[in-house]
């Protein structure tokens, strides 16, 4: 492999890791607020609103139906309303996080009710108010399986990433269309997924580690 | 203390409305260990969550320290809450919480300094004996040390009341003992009032005062231990209370000669209760010399409810009943007729 090459391979994953990394963050925060109020909402919930409930589900499930090379062209406008531009690596993050939200919110949502009710019960005995329950007792019980959740959105968000390339964005999976499939050369495709399948083991590996390591059970 | 008044609570079942609660009125005392019993699905529960309003009644109102809790914002009844303990039959500790920060989590959400907290956590921690584990986590602790931990939780914000939810259920006999030792322990150092839900009559043997019986979301028996036990005048209150007495199949022990109905000479099987002035007093050896009659001892048991003597003898008699009987309820012992059984024992001797 040439030293352009090996350069080539080198800003790819700078610009993989930027997208996902930054997609990954907006997930982590607005997909924690959304989980929470879908959890919070339902009919048994803390804060109960059914038609707020009904809503953001129906839109999370929407969102998260549509295919992302399809997601990510169909909200070209959004994109460029927020990025400035619909083309290149950062305007590839929009539809990402876009992506990446309410998947992320939808794990936090099942990992607040595998929480047993019974703890809830007991904070709400103790006069905790519903958000002192939430912040004292939910999310710290639910954090090993909150952080089980973030590793599968980030490595679900590598896979996305590689169609960045449809809207210009780079990355690897870009490298890989272009160099390794348009102009015929293995020697890239097999570096490109080589990456990938470390990148990939190297997350799952920390994000077991760390999941074990708050589950104190 | 503790006023319910009226209440009535019904859910929504798989199959039609489930009345939890029938038009139940209570009131408890100040330092009172008062017990509910029942069966599952008696109501008891939901009567124990009207107290703090974790279950909040259809009808009917409920006070507490003489503030009706009833009628409070959400915010008035968290802070009310805070003065009403609660302990579970699952715990409910938080798993990644150390044990001293589990009983710590009622202060925190109080808003107190971590040096108060910390100087309230730790005699609690020496109260329930668990000073040692003050580091572990719930998962490394026994069940009895769970509850341990729940009590001294339920403790920490110095509250008036301490409801217990079937808090033994889950802990083998032996842990029950010592835990119910620990609540009696607290009921009468800290002058605390304790209402505890249970289906076991031993548990309420063991330390309550007075005891409602429950079922079908009414309490249908109400009195202090000794007298709901001794003498249980609701079926299902009888039921509960002979529970604690050694199983006696007269039908299998005897076979056919067996009767409910009585026979022209056959024995008596008598269920002789020993409450009062005279449980103490020896009078089965009297009740042979001065009747001339023979008894066959087929069970028994002496026991001591609320520190008064109790027992309970089943026999079989030969001879004439009546008088027996007679005697027998003179003494102002409890004396039932459990059926009859064709001789046998006459020709034995």
């Amino acid at each position: 492999m040439s030293e352009a090459l090996l350069e080539q391979l080198f800003d790819s994953l700078t610009d993989t890791l930027l997208m996902v990394g930054t997609a990954s963050l907006v997930a982590l925060l607005l997909g924690t607020a959304l989980g929470v109020v879908l959890f919070a909402t339902t009919e048994r919930g803390l804060w109960r609103q059914p038609i707020v409930s009904r809503g953001l589900g129906a839109l999370v499930n929407a969102t998260r139906s549509t295919p992302f090379i399809i997601l990510m062209v169909a909200i070209i406008p959004f994109t460029r309303l927020i990025a400035g531009t619909s083309i290149g690596t950062g305007a590839a993050i929009v539809p990402l996080a876009v992506a990446a939200v309410p998947f992320f919110a939808r794990l936090v949502e099942s990992a607040l009710r595998e929480v047993d009710r019974g703890l809830i019960e007991a904070a709400q005995a103790m006069g905790a108010t519903p958000r002192q329950i939430l912040g004292k007792v939910l999310l710290p019980e639910a954090l090993p399986s909150l952080l089980r959740g973030l590793t599968l959105t980030i490595i679900s968000l590598i896979g996305y990433s590689a169609m960045a390339g449809a809207v210009g964005g780079g990355g690897l999976g870009d490298l890989g269309i272009r160099y390794g499939y348009q102009r015929f050369n293995p020697t890239v495709m097999l570096a490109v997924v080589a990456v990938l399948i470390v990148l990939v083991q190297l997350v799952q590996s920390l994000g077991d580690f760390a999941a074990r390591r708050l589950q104190k059970k | 203390m503790i006023k319910l008044d009226a209440l009535g609570k019904r859910f929504q079942g798989p199959s039609g409305l489930v009345t939890a609660l029938d038009d139940v009125s209570l009131e408890i005392a100040q330092g009172e260990i008062f017990g509910v019993i029942g069966r599952s699905g008696a109501g008891k529960s939901t009567l124990l969550r009207a107290i703090n309003l974790l279950e909040r009644p259809d009808t009917g109102r409920v006070s507490v320290g003489g503030v009706e809790l009833t009628g409070l914002s959400p915010d008035a009844l968290r802070h009310e809450r805070r003065r009403i303990g609660m302990i579970f039959q699952h715990f409910n500790l938080l798993s990644r919480r150390s044990v001293f920060d589990n009983v710590a989590l009622p202060l925190e959400l109080a808003g107190l300094s971590k040096r108060d907290i910390r100087d309230r956590v730790t005699p609690l921690l020496d109260l329930v004996g668990l000073a040692d584990k003050a580091g572990q986590v719930p998962a490394k602790l026994s069940g009895g040390q769970k509850q341990r931990v729940g009590i001294a939780r339920a403790l920490a914000a110095e509250p008036k009341i301490l409801l217990s939810d079937e808090a033994t259920s889950a802990l083998d006999p032996q842990t029950t003992r010592s835990i119910l030792g620990l609540l009696k322990d607290i009921n009468q150092r800290l002058g605390l009032t304790i209402v505890l839900i249970t289906h076991e009559m031993s548990v309420v043997r063991e330390i309550c005062d007075r005891v409602a019986v429950m079922d079908a979301g009414r309490i249908v028996e109400l009195g202090s231990t000794f007298d709901v036990l001794t003498q249980p005048t609701h079926p299902l209150a009888r039921d509960i209370a002979r529970g604690l007495e050694p199983e006696l199949k007269l039908q299998q022990l005897f076979g056919d000669r067996f009767s409910d109905v009585a026979i022209p000479g056959a024995n008596t099987v008598l269920r002789i209760a020993f409450s009062g002035p005279n449980a103490e007093a020896p009078v089965i050896a009297d009740l042979v010399r001065r009747f001339n009659v023979d008894l066959n001892i087929l069970s028994g048991t002496i026991d001591h409810i609320q520190d008064r003597p109790y027992g309970v003898m089943k026999v079989e008699l030969a001879g004439a009943v009546e008088p027996v009987v007679a005697h027998l309820k003179s003494l102002e012992l409890g004396v039932e007729v459990l059926g009859y059984v064709r001789s046998a024992l006459r020709t034995a001797l």
